[in-house]
């Protein structure tokens, strides 16, 4: 690929390649940091591991293994927060090992470390649209970012392909948010004031939208949150197309109770606005339906340590947990839980717990978690719908699954689309008279966006992947 | 990060840029009329533009001869960029090497 950067390091290790491969498949001990979390050597396995930033922080990473040649190779695809191959070799010598490591560091990664730095932007062509997206691709979020990235690429690919921009080519300019306020804020002035994109279509939590909005409202951007999110109304061109906690609770709260003939429940999630949210709004919930707090926990973001609430849990007297937890948060929080022993004494609902974050847990670990989003790629083929086919064609079999964010950002640029071609200008009045007029009909993102209720998917988590749960929704 | 290293970041951050030091990195030195023939594309004056960029960080070094410019690669490369990277991944596979604990996520 043209503007990839690669190089090699190399060690010798008095170990045989036998030894050092049960130190690379051992996980947690002794190994290779960026095997570290990975406890299955094979292929499709998910990695998360942090390398060091030159500004003092961390940049939490994530990647799937491609290849796999038993003693000799591991090859990693990585995904977050750069695209990239990250590549292992063990070859016996006298004495020992000698390990190579090749990193090829994919065209995005000197990018984001501009853009993280607050540095100029990569030129662009003339003319083009430009459709920026601002998604978490490192930080506790950090997992879900590159199904986010791959949805905007196909929908800008394709609109492109069939002129859907009209005249116009579009350009998608990606900004990491970092899962961080402040870095959202930085992302988001490099998209609207160094970028100048002409609309930011954003996928990040609401502690970062909380920031980026009055900012958003002064500049008159156009704005469309794809994520999940409280929906606060932030100015005539700022829209909310995700799940809002209602969406998510309404039903599906009620009936794990009927199923599982349970009504204490155990609340915990991350400490920002949107757990919070889906705190308050589960209270209301679960006292609708005469079911009982048992307990309420707010764990800060990345500081995954959860040792004193899993025994807070085990001893509330709950049999069911909500957990709004985020990330690798929730990854580390749901090993922990399983670990602990008690996942076959309660059962887990969770609003944030999409493909990515099943990858990284592991479906043995999660097994029996309930998750509620609006959209689930489908497991097997014939039951795809056309954009999760084209989707999975596009990137491959090993890619992030099409999450639900994913999906709500391929569907947001779609209707970005729709709308530039009926206002026939870009300026965002124009756009946002558009989405907020009835002319683009029953739209379930434009539905959300006017305050409508509209119950979420819910699905189980079984040794096959998610399995649906319900399909009567609204 | 130092300046030298913001500067190169900024300077890689364009992949016309580094198309252009992927070039003379082949060649010893081009004059820009035979830079911009890899870039049918993109104006003269755009190259220019890049070079200059790329000249500010050190990256490209300019050599006046009569009515020429000829540019060459300059002190500041791209394995200073990459160099913080690669010692990232060299402390870790020592540790894989020494059988260390590793102490990070």
């Amino acid at each position: 690929m043209t503007g990839d950067l690669s190089f090699f390091v190399n060690a010798e290790s008095a170990k045989t390649p036998s030894e050092l491969w049960n130190q690379l498949s051992g996980g947690n001990t002794a190994g290779w940091p960026i095997l570290k979390h990975c406890r299955n050597l094979e292929v499709g396995a998910a990695v998360m591991f942090t390398i060091p930033h030159p500004d003092g922080s961390t940049i939490e990473s994530s990647g799937r293994i491609v290849e796999v040649l038993k003693e000799q190779r591991v090859n990693i695809a990585q995904e977050t927060p750069w695209s990239g191959r990250i590549r292992v070799d063990l070859k016996p010598i006298a004495g020992g090992t000698r390990i190579t490591v090749k990193v090829q560091l994919g065209s995005e990664c000197l990018p984001w470390f501009a853009v993280a730095t607050e540095l100029e932007s990569e030129e662009r062509t003339p003319g083009a649209l430009k459709i920026g997206l601002l998604a978490p691709l490192s930080g506790t979020a950090g997992l879900l970012g590159r199904a986010v990235a791959n949805a905007a690429t196909l929908a800008v690919e394709e609109l492109n392909t069939s002129s859907g921009f009209g005249r116009r080519p579009a350009e998608l300019v990606v900004a990491d948010d970092r899962t961080d306020q402040g870095a959202a804020l930085t992302a988001f002035n490099h998209l609207t004031v160094t970028e100048q994109c002409d609309v930011v279509v954003a996928c990040i939590s609401s502690a970062s939208l909380q920031a980026i909005r009055p900012h958003a409202k002064a500049r008159g951007t156009l704005f469309l949150a794809a994520a999940m999110s409280e929906h606060t109304p932030a100015g005539a061109h700022f829209f909310q197309f995700g799940e809002t906690p209602l969406d998510q609770l309404a039903a599906s709260v009620p009936l794990m109770m009927e199923r599982t003939n349970s009504r204490h429940w155990f609340i915990i999630g991350s400490d920002y606005v949107w757990p919070r949210s889906i705190g308050m709004v589960a209270n209301e919930v679960i006292d609708q339906h005469d079911g009982v707090i048992a307990g309420e926990h707010y764990q800060p973001l990345g500081a995954p340590q959860f040792d004193e609430v899993i025994d807070r849990i085990s001893t509330s007297g709950a049999d069911l947990i909500l957990s709004s937890l985020v990330g690798i948060d929730a990854v580390l929080f749901e090993r922990a839980f399983f670990e602990s022993g008690l996942r076959s004494k309660f059962r887990t609902l969770a609003t944030n717990f999409d493909d990515s974050l099943l990858d990284h847990t592991g479906r043995a670990v999660a097994d029996g978690i309930w998750s509620t989003q609006e959209y689930f790629m489908p497991t097997l083929a014939d039951e795809m719908d056309s954009v999760a086919r084209r989707y999975r064609e596009r990137f491959g079999e090993l890619a992030p699954r099409l999450s639900s964010m994913a999906k709500s950002v391929y569907d947001s640029i779609h209707l970005y689309a729709q709308a530039l071609g009926i206002a026939k200008s870009a300026e965002p009045a124009e756009i946002s008279a558009v989405l907020r007029s009835a002319r683009l009909g029953g739209s379930r993102l434009l539905s959300r966006d006017r305050g409508t209720v509209l119950t979420t998917e819910l699905v189980e988590v079984t040794s096959e992947g998610f399995r649906q749960i319900r399909t009567d929704r609204q | 990060m130092t300046n030298s290293a913001k500067k190169a970041f900024s300077a890689m951050a364009d992949s016309t840029r580094r198309s252009i030091l992927q070039i003379l990195s082949k060649d010893v030195e081009l004059p820009v009329g035979s830079l911009a023939e890899h870039f049918p594309g993109v104006t003269r004056a755009a190259i220019s533009s890049h070079l200059r960029v790329l000249r500010d960080a050190d990256m490209v070094v300019e050599e006046r001869r009569g009515q020429f410019r000829f540019y060459s690669l300059g002190t500041n490369r791209a394995d200073d960029v990459v160099r913080f990277l690669r010692d990232v991944y060299q402390d870790d596979i020592n540790l894989l090497a020494s059988d260390a604990e590793p102490d990070r996520l």
